[in-house]
C-alpha cells in the first residue's frame, strides 16, 4: 500500500508525526542475525502443506465423478420441488447480509467510514435492482473483540451482492483483506408460531394495509436498522383481524457512549429499542462500573 | 472444472508470488516479535502454512504484506498465551550478547547489540509500532490495522516510544543524528 499521507496527523500530543530517517537506519541494524527460515525452506513448506479444502458445495462440482453428480441433478431438483410442495411453510428471499471486518482504525462516523457509505449508496444505485434499499451499519462481531461492517442488501440476491462487494473492495482495498460473510435474508410463512409483535411496526396506521411481503420489508427494515443478523420473521394473520409478527433475530448491541447523546448517535434510541428497554440501557452505562 | 490438484497447484503459486517480494520483511518482522532466531523461525513456518489456508479468502493482493503481517502478530500473541509468557520488557543484562566480544568485534556489531538491547526495554507494543512505522516503513493507519490497535493509540505509541527510546539511547552513549523529515 502507498497511503503514507496520515504520516502528517498530529500527536495527541499535538506534534507531527513523520518517520524518522535516521531512527530507521539505526533501527534496520537488528536484522536477524542469520537467514530465518531460508527461502528455499519456505518454498518446500508450500509444497509439502495440506491441499485445498473444498466445502461440499465446491465438491458438488468439483472431482472425477461430477458428470454422475449432474445427471442426478434434475432427479434432486424434481424431489427438491415435490419436497416445497408439501412443506407447510413457504419461504421468501428478502435480500443479502453482508458482512465484513471493519479496520480497527475506522472511527463510525469519521471521514473514512463516511467515505465508504457513499461509495457503497452509489455503487448499490448503479445496481438498478428493483424496489431494492440498502442498510450500512455496523454490528459487533461474534467474538465481540471486532466490529463489522454490515450492508443490508435489501431485494438483491447473493450474486448481486457479491458483485457490488466486489466492486467496493476494489476502491476500498481493505475491506477485502478479510473474506465477507453473505448470509441470505429469508422469512418464513407458519401458521402456528406466537411471539411478539414488532413494536415499531405495530405503531404504524397502515400495518392492515400492508400484504404479507411489505409487511416482511418493513419488518426487515427496523431489524436490519437495528444491527440484527440471523433473522427469520413469520406472519400470521388471525381470523379477527390481528396479525401477529414472530420475529427471531440475534441483536448484538455495542454502546460505545456514555450519554443519552451518544447513545442516540450511535443508532440506539427510544424509538428503536422502546422507551423503557432504552432507559434500562441508559441506567446501565451511566450505572457506576466497580 | 479444475480439480483439487489443480486448486492447491494454483493457490501455491499464488501465495509464493505475493510472499517472495516481502519475504525479507516477513523474516525481519517474525524476529522483531521473538528476538531469537529459532523462535522466529518456527513462528514464521507456522504463519505461512496459516497465511497458506486461508489465502482464498484474501481477495485484494496489494494488502498481502499487511495481512501476512497481521498473521504472523497473531501467531505471535497465540504463541506467547499457550506458552503462558510474560511479554514484559526484559532485564537488559540478562539478555544474551551476539558473538564473541573480542576486539574483532565491529563498531557497528556493538552499537547493534546496544539498540538490540535499548529495544528490548521498551514495552512489546512500543517496539513493535516503532519497527512498523520507521523500518517497515508502514502509515499510521498500516500499523495499527497490523497491531489491531486504533490510529490515535499508535501514535501516542509511538510518540512514548521515541521519547523513552531516546534517553536509553543516550544513556548507552548512542546520538541519533537529526532526522531531516
Amino acid at each position: 500500500m502507498t497511503d503514507r499521507q496520515d504520516k502528517t496527523r498530529t500527536s495527541r500530543e499535538g506534534e507531527i508525526l513523520r518517520p524518522d530517517p535516521a531512527l530507521g537506519r539505526l533501527l534496520s541494524t537488528l536484522d536477524p542475525p542469520a537467514d530465518i527460515l531460508a527461502w528455499s525452506k519456505a518454498e518446500r513448506l508450500v509444497a509439502n502443506a495440506p491441499p485445498v479444502q473444498l466445502s461440499w458445495a465446491e465438491k458438488l462440482v468439483i472431482g472425477p465423478t461430477v458428470r454422475w453428480r449432474y445427471a442426478l441433478a434434475p432427479v434432486a431438483a424434481l424431489l427438491l420441488v415435490a419436497v416445497l410442495w408439501i412443506m407447510p411453510a413457504q419461504s421468501y428471499q428478502l435480500g443479502t447480509l453482508v458482512l465484513t471486518k471493519l479496520p480497527v482504525a475506522w472511527e463510525v462516523g469519521g471521514p473514512a467510514y463516511q467515505e465508504v457509505e457513499t461509495a457503497a449508496h452509489e455503487y448499490f444505485a448503479a445496481l438498478s435492482i428493483p424496489q431494492s434499499e440498502l442498510y450500512v451499519f455496523v454490528k459487533l462481531g461474534e467474538d465481540g473483540e471486532y466490529r463489522q461492517l454490515a450492508l443490508g442488501l435489501v431485494g438483491a440476491g447473493q450474486q448481486q451482492a457479491e458483485a457490488f462487494v466486489t466492486t467496493l473492495t476494489d476502491r476500498f482495498p481493505v475491506l477485502g483483506a478479510v473474506e465477507p460473510q453473505y448470509t441470505q435474508i429469508e422469512t418464513k410463512l407458519h401458521d402456528n408460531r406466537l411471539e411478539e409483535l414488532a413494536m415499531r411496526i405495530a405503531q404504524r396506521s397502515d400495518l392492515s394495509s400492508l400484504d404479507d411481503n411489505a409487511l416482511k420489508v418493513e419488518v426487515l427494515k427496523t431489524l436490519i436498522a437495528a444491527g440484527c443478523s440471523d433473522i427469520e420473521l413469520a406472519i400470521n394473520r388471525r381470523a379477527d383481524g390481528t396479525v401477529v409478527i414472530v420475529v427471531d433475530a440475534t441483536m448484538p448491541i455495542t454502546v460505545t457512549g456514555h450519554t443519552r447523546e451518544e447513545l442516540a448517535a450511535s443508532g440506539l434510541n427510544p424509538e428503536l429499542l422502546g422507551h423503557e428497554t432504552f432507559e434500562q440501557l441508559l441506567e446501565q452505562v451511566l450505572a457506576p462500573t466497580n | 472444472m479444475a480439480s483439487e490438484q489443480e486448486l492447491t497447484n494454483a493457490r501455491n503459486e499464488r501465495f509464493l508470488r505475493l510472499l517472495e517480494p516481502v519475504y525479507r520483511d516477513c523474516q525481519r518482522w517474525a524476529y522483531n516479535l521473538t528476538q531469537d532466531a529459532i523462535e522466529a523461525e518456527d513462528l514464521l513456518a507456522q504463519s505461512i502454512l496459516l497465511g497458506l489456508q486461508n489465502v482464498r479468502q484474501l481477495k485484494n493482493d496489494g494488502a498481502f504484506k499487511a495481512w501476512m503481517f497481521r498473521i504472523i502478530a497473531n501467531a505471535f500473541k497465540h504463541h506467547l498465551r499457550s506458552k503462558k509468557r510474560q511479554a514484559e520488557a526484559v532485564d537488559p543484562e540478562m539478555l544474551p550478547r551476539f558473538g564473541p566480544r573480542d576486539d574483532r568485534w565491529t563498531e557497528r556489531a556493538e552499537q547493534a547489540d546496544a539498540v538490540r538491547r535499548v529495544l528490548m526495554q521498551l514495552a512489546p507494543e512500543q517496539r513493535q509500532a516503532l519497527m512498523l512505522f520507521e523500518v517497515q516503513g508502514f502509515s499510521i493507519r498500516e500499523t495499527s490495522e497490523v497491531l489491531s490497535k486504533k490510529e490515535g493509540a499508535v501514535r501516542v505509541l509511538l510518540h512514548r516510544a521515541r521519547e523513552r527510546l531516546a534517553v536509553l539511547l543516550k544513556k548507552e552513549g548512542i546520538v541519533v543524528p537529526p532526522g531531516g523529515e
